[in-house]
């Protein structure tokens, strides 16, 4: 850059000073920098930018200097500053309540800010960044199985086992459990529905967990073969068990008798069906107990584990990738443990709800921001009317600083019922996401509002007044304005023409681009309830059956009670049809294993594996089935159009051989049928294997039954329970429609939208209210203008147009900045996203429209009041 | 002398960059670029001073009266000089004087400090 560039340029900066200091100081400023400049021309890269580095520090430092409105009072003690505080703090309190419905609007508008912030930020704090609730929590990992083409695997009993045993110099305590299965369990003589988990020796030990009552179980316990001991939930202890002494309580599981010697807190959360973060099983058994804990492909249990003090997760994943490929070459057995995945097991609970809470803080930090603009903008448009207050004051010899502290208590002040109204509303919007979002969140009921809540709650509180209020502060004791006070007394202009526009082009940007967040949601969602599921829900009940253990520990007798009961069902002019299977369709939870056709080295796939009747299909109206039903039902496998497609290049795969790790057999193509979304509506279609229930008798012990029904959910659902009951009264049931399982999948997207689009109406109006303040005050201000304009003829439609304008161009100047910066939020929102663009012209349309809607109603009102302004009166009052 | 003096004391004790700046003075009338040289050259490392914040200091010590500016007959006649008054020197002075006691105190070489 050529000197004379330089010297521009350095002018140009030299405009962030007050245009006084600038007069007076510039010929000597530039002649300094010209002579530093000289100094650098031909100097290193770094001497340059060093030098413009300081120069550029030493502008803004002096910019604010020079512009902050106490510089003329020398030296501010702590003294003068508590001088008369007390008269201010009741003097603002008095404004208030002389004012209620400026103080109930402003207060009202801070707390709906501050209840969003509150919110979000109690539930990043519990849920995000809150340690588990386990001792030492920050050493606990969850471990998983990876293969060498990158597959990352639940692991397998032994290879856990094996982790265990032989990483003692890596892990404290090696913990394995599987995931929770409904069984029927014995009780004194009654069946009850209970979910049942097996913990491994070490399980609760490795997280802390101690019991309530009673005891863990022993090392003899968790051996083959050991003692039967159970241990249960607090919630079975104080329910079905009525909370009895532990001595002498038992109950069956299976044909085993277990003796209950512990009770676990009711606190204790760990892992369950799918990886949630869960409740979890109401009895455990101990897992060792057990023979038959599968091979080392049969992945499906959970590990955590517990790092030795020191040891970082980077060093334990080089220590146990280096045990996994010891152990594998000395196990001879197929594996898919190549290496190791360790990971913080806090990180693994919230991953999935990382973003979106994330999302939520950004969105309420926006509600915030435009709720303290709109206090800024009402204490502004206030101090017009407090012209001749503040000039009086002045006059008195009030000094800026005193102008400014003033005015900070004032917000301050507000800040107060703001609070209360904020808590109280933020602890109702928490109650109700308890509610709602129960499954949704993990760790929800850990989300507590106690004291450091309430000091957060204070903390933003405080700052949002103060932001509020130190622009008007700034603007109202600016030098220049208490000049103009102190020349012209209350008749003076007040602050500068730019800012009232750049206050309306935040607030409308800002709450247009959370119009733009709730938008894409909304579409999400509806794009997620729209979606072609593969197969109809509706009008369909779905029966969960669990075969009590003992009584149907022959399989032959499992298959006689279901084939009985869907005889009866399909019998019942109620029921259209009905039909079986292991897994409901929207549920594939742990049953998904590698598919491959032969057993050659073909590519292999995630596929679901199903256990079905044949009438499974038209009951759940999967439809395009094309099936040989002799082929199936002689032991075949049907394959969907998703395996079709990806293992036969869409060729008829019928009579061809495909094997799924689930079953223990290559097993005959016997036909295709539609595919059907899994695990929620968001995912891709993975895809599935059925096989004729009639050929896996042993994995039959719990079922569900889909009935389509076509007269009154009720009168079906008493057919359901006639039927099973006359088929053998003592199995237990539980049933649903089916439509309310599927719309739970929805849940996370419902959760998030909900809050969504409410921050974004709650954004809109407060940005109307704001608008309205900020178009009020400028015809305020301009009344005069507007005045002097009738009396010289000008029509009272020119006026009101006037007026409009000074609210509506700086509307439009902000929904242009947030259509240019949702293409920014719709990149960033992607992975909430689905089946809808990034920019999406409806959305963007109706975001715009309604922006620029709010922004004229609330700038008509002050507008028709300018044109019906009475000359005479305000021309009077100079 | 003894009313200039007492004056000077109203000063103290002075801010480093403005007693950097009167002792720059002290010896003769310098234009900006050359006080801010001077100033900055007795902090090694980041400058004290920018063309910014040196003029609202030479304000500042012109508005108290310790510095005036002077036109000198130098060729390039845009260059104003800064130049120390009557008081500025006296409150150089005491301000050395301050200074020299403190050092004093920290050597353990006060008559009347602890030793």
């Amino acid at each position: 850059m050529i000197a004379a560039d330089a010297r521009r340029m350095y002018r140009a900066l030299l405009r962030l000073l007050p245009r006084a200091f600038r007069a007076e100081a510039e010929p000597e400023l530039l002649e300094v920098f010209d002579a530093g400049y000289a100094r650098i021309i031909g100097g290193s890269r770094i001497a340059r930018i060093r030098f413009w580095t300081l120069t550029l520090c030493d502008l803004l430092l002096t910019a604010v200097a020079e512009r902050a409105p106490f510089r003329r009072s020398a030296r501010v003690s702590v003294r003068t500053l508590f001088m008369g505080l007390t008269h201010d703090v009741r003097y603002a309190a008095r404004t208030l309540i002389y004012r209620p419905g400026w103080t109930g609007l402003n207060a009202g508008t801070l707390a709906v800010g501050l209840a969003a912030t509150i919110v979000a930020s109690v539930l990043v704090r519990n849920v995000l960044l809150a340690p588990l609730p386990f001792p030492e929590s920050e050493q606990l990992v969850r471990l998983r199985e990876v293969s060498d083409d990158g597959g990352r695997w639940w692991p397998s009993f032994p290879n856990a086992r094996d982790w265990r045993d032989q990483a003692g110099s890596v892990f404290r305590g090696v913990g394995i459990a599987d995931v929770p299965r409904v069984r029927v369990v014995m009780l004194d003589g009654t069946g009850l529905r209970v979910s049942v988990s097996r913990a491994a020796g070490g399980l609760f030990e490795t997280l802390g967990v101690h019991p309530l009552a009673g005891r863990l179980f022993s090392a003899d316990e968790n051996k083959p073969g050991g003692p039967p001991a159970a241990i249960v939930s607090e919630a079975f202890w104080r329910g079905p068990l009525a909370a009895r002494p532990l001595e002498d309580l038992h109950i069956g599981v299976g044909d085993t008798q277990y003796a209950i010697v512990g009770v676990l807190p009711a606190s204790f959360r760990f892992l369950g069906d799918g990886a949630a973060w869960t409740t979890p099983a109401d009895v455990w058994t101990p897992m060792e107990r057990d023979s038959d804990l599968g091979m080392r492909t049969s992945h499906g249990y959970h590990v955590v584990a517990r790092l030795r003090t020191g040891m970082t997760v980077d060093r334990a994943r080089t220590e146990m990738n280096a045990l996994a490929a010891r152990l594998k070459r000395q196990i001879h057995e197929p594996t898919q443990a190549d290496a190791v995945e360790i990971r913080p097991l806090q990180d693994f609970v919230v991953a999935r709800v990382r973003d979106p809470l994330r999302w939520l803080l950004y969105a309420s930090l926006a509600v915030l921001l435009v709720a303290c603009l709109d206090l800024a903008a009402s204490i502004l448009a206030q101090g017009l009317d407090r012209t001749r207050e503040l000039s009086i004051r002045i006059a008195l010899g009030a000094s800026p600083l005193r102008l400014v502290r003033h005015l900070l208590i004032q917000a301050t002040a507000l800040a107060l019922p703001a609070v209360v109204v904020g808590l109280a509303l933020a602890v109702g919007a928490l109650a109700c996401i308890r509610a709602e979002a129960a499954a949704t969140l993990p760790r929800l009921d850990e989300v507590v509002f106690d004291a450091r809540a309430g000091a957060l709650a204070v903390f933003i509180a405080l700052g949002a007044a103060l932001l509020a209020g130190i622009l008007p502060a700034g603007v109202l004791a600016s030098h220049r304005f208490t000049e103009r006070l102190r020349v012209r007394g209350a008749g003076a202009a007040i602050g500068s023409r730019r800012l009232w526009p750049a206050l309306i082009v935040t607030q409308v940007a800002l709450s247009m681009l959370l119009l733009v967040g709730a938008g894409l949601l909304l579409r999400s969602f509806v794009a997620a309830v729209n979606v072609d599921l593969g197969y109809d829900a509706a009008r369909v009940i779905a029966v969960d059956i669990s075969l009590p253990e003992v009584a149907y520990a022959e399989p032959a007798r499992r298959i006689e009670f279901y084939d009985r009961a869907l005889e009866r069902l399909r019998a019942n002019p109620a029921v259209t049809t009905a039909g079986l299977t292991s897994v409901l369709p929207h549920e594939t939870s742990a049953m998904t294993a590698p598919t491959f056709r032969d057993s050659a080295n073909a590519r292999s796939i995630f596929a679901a594996y199903r256990l079905v009747d044949d009438g499974y299909f038209e009951a759940a109206g999967i439809p395009q089935v094309q099936m040989d039903r002799t082929a199936f039902r002689a032991g075949g496998a049907l394959v969907d159009r998703t395996l079709q497609r990806v293992l036969w290049k869409g060729r008829n795969p019928q009579g061809d051989r495909v094997q799924n790790n689930f079953s223990d057999r290559v097993l005959t193509v016997a036909g295709v049928v539609g595919s059907v979304r899994e695990w929620n509506q968001d995912a891709e279609t993975t895809g599935a294997v059925y096989v004729d229930f009639h050929s896996r008798p042993a994995a039959t012990g719990a079922m569900h039954l889909l009935v389509r029904y076509s007269g009154t959910e009720q009168a079906a659902a008493k057919a359901i329970r006639e039927a099973i009951a006359s088929t053998d009264p003592i199995v237990p049931i539980a049933m649903a429609p089916l439509q309310e399982r599927v719309t739970a999948g929805l849940a996370d997207r419902r959760f998030l939208l909900i809050l969504a689009s409410g921050f974004g109406a709650v954004a809109l109006v407060l940005a109307s209210v704001g608008v309205y303040a900020l178009v009020a005050f400028g015809v305020a201000r301009r009344l005069r203008e507007s005045a002097i304009r009738l009396a010289l003829g000008a029509p009272p439609s020119t006026v009101r147009t006037g007026a409009l304008s000074v609210g509506l161009l700086p509307a439009a100047v902000g929904v242009s900045i947030a259509l240019l910066a949702s293409v920014w939020l719709g990149r960033a929102l992607r992975s909430q996203l689905f089946h809808v663009n990034a920019v999406d012209p409806l959305v963007l349309t109706c975001a715009a429209i309604a922006a620029i809607a709010a922004a004229w109603v609330a700038a008509a009102l002050p507008a028709r009041r300018a044109a019906r302004v009475d000359p005479a009166d305000i021309l009077r009052m100079d | 002398m003894q009313s200039s003096h007492r004056e000077s004391r109203l000063h103290l004790p002075l801010r480093p960059s403005a007693f950097a700046v009167l002792a720059a003075l002290a010896e003769r009338p310098l234009p900006g670029i050359d006080i801010l040289d001077a100033v900055n050259a007795t902090v090694p490392g980041t400058p004290l001073l920018g063309p910014g914040t040196l003029y609202r200091l030479l304000r500042e010590l012109r508005q108290q009266q310790l510095i005036t500016r002077v036109d000198t007959a130098a060729a390039d006649e845009r260059q104003a000089h800064h130049e120390l008054t009557p008081a500025g020197r006296a409150t150089l002075r005491a301000e050395a004087a301050r200074l020299r006691r403190t050092l004093d105190l920290a050597d353990g070489r006060s008559r009347t400090g602890p030793r």
